[in-house]
């Protein structure tokens, strides 16, 4: 995926190491996906915090 | 080369049970050449088709079954271990959901033509539930269709194949090094490109834990959540605080939407 990006000009990505197993394990914080974002998505913006 | 050819022939049944055996299980043995040598040979009265045929079936489908009770009882991490032994690990796990959720049981029927998802669809089957009967119904038609090509081809060109064996046994040892050795340069390529591409990214990752300290710091971060739908729901539906979910079959379209001038971090597991 980060191949992907940068070959569109995306050049500042940044894989999360661990991914989303390894947030869950540090007992991070997490929030519901929204039941419609299980589809085509809405458009991208910024996160929060 | 000829002490080769008598061992085969000798031992054809065993031989054609165990590659495909193994083969199946995710081993980088050559069964699709030795059914058509069993298909030529079945054409030259030397080997009973059907039973060759049957065994060939029962190899095939007793390495699916194994994979399915993987995949049901270990879940998507299943596809992990299967994609980071391929070759082409960064598509492997998403081309292997798409296939198998637009086509459902069907794909069963023809993976095993398809390169990578042979191994890949019987453990998927049991990660998305499918029922036993279906399972084996599914993949022993699958099993029954590509087992019985490879022997029909051999079988239709058993006279040219013998043709092409006695000119290989010709070359002798020679023929194993340059094989061998062709072999050896494309995985050896492929692993320094994988490489290269890995050296890459572990530079540019970021840990949880920087990425918190980014979150709680108040600093403009976008998230990009690329899981596809199966790993999301396999998640209880949850994601990274802010994280915006984006299938990747849209990562092209959309990437105008992206901005350029902020930290993109990404997670598709």
């Amino acid at each position: 995926m980060a191949l992907r990006l940068k070959r569109v000009g995306v050049t500042r990505v940044r894989p999360l190491a661990g991914g989303f197993d390894g947030w869950r394990e540090r007992s991070f914080p997490v929030e519901l996906v929204a039941v419609a974002s299980v589809a085509p998505s809405p458009p991208l913006g910024e996160a929060a915090g | 080369m000829e002490q080769a050819l008598d061992f085969v022939l000798r031992h054809g049944y065993a031989v054609l049970f165990g590659v495909v055996l193994g083969e199946q299980l995710g081993l980088p043995l050559p069964a699709a050449p030795v059914l058509m040598a069993a298909g030529a040979l079945g054409a030259m009265g030397r080997l009973h088709l059907a039973p060759a045929l049957g065994l060939a079936v029962v190899a095939s489908l007793g390495a699916d079954f194994l994979w399915y009770q993987l995949g049901k009882h270990r879940g998507p991490s299943i596809l992990g271990l299967l994609c980071r032994i391929s070759l082409e690990p960064d598509s492997c796990v998403r081309r292997t959901e798409n296939v198998f959720l637009r086509h459902g049981p069907r794909a069963l029927l023809v993976a095993k033509f398809v390169p990578g998802l042979s191994t890949a669809a019987p453990p998927l089957a049991g990660v998305v539930g499918m029922s036993v009967p279906r399972f084996l119904v599914c993949s022993a038609g699958g099993a029954l269709l590509w087992a019985g090509a490879y022997m029909a081809l051999g079988y239709l060109f058993s006279s040219q194949l013998e043709v092409v064996a006695e000119w290989l046994s010709r070359l002798g040892t020679w023929l194993g090094v340059l094989l061998g050795g062709a072999l050896a340069v494309y995985i050896a390529g492929k692993y320094v490109q994988r490489q290269r591409f890995l050296r890459k990214l572990r530079i540019a990752r970021i840990t949880p834990e920087e990425l918190m300290a980014k979150l709680d710091g108040g600093q403009a971060v976008v998230i990009v959540d690329l899981r596809s739908d199966l790993q999301v729901e396999g998640e209880g539906m949850l994601k990274l605080p802010g994280a915006l979910h984006v299938h990747p079959e849209e990562l092209e379209a959309r990437h105008t939407e992206i901005p350029r001038d902020r930290e993109i971090v990404l997670y598709c597991s």
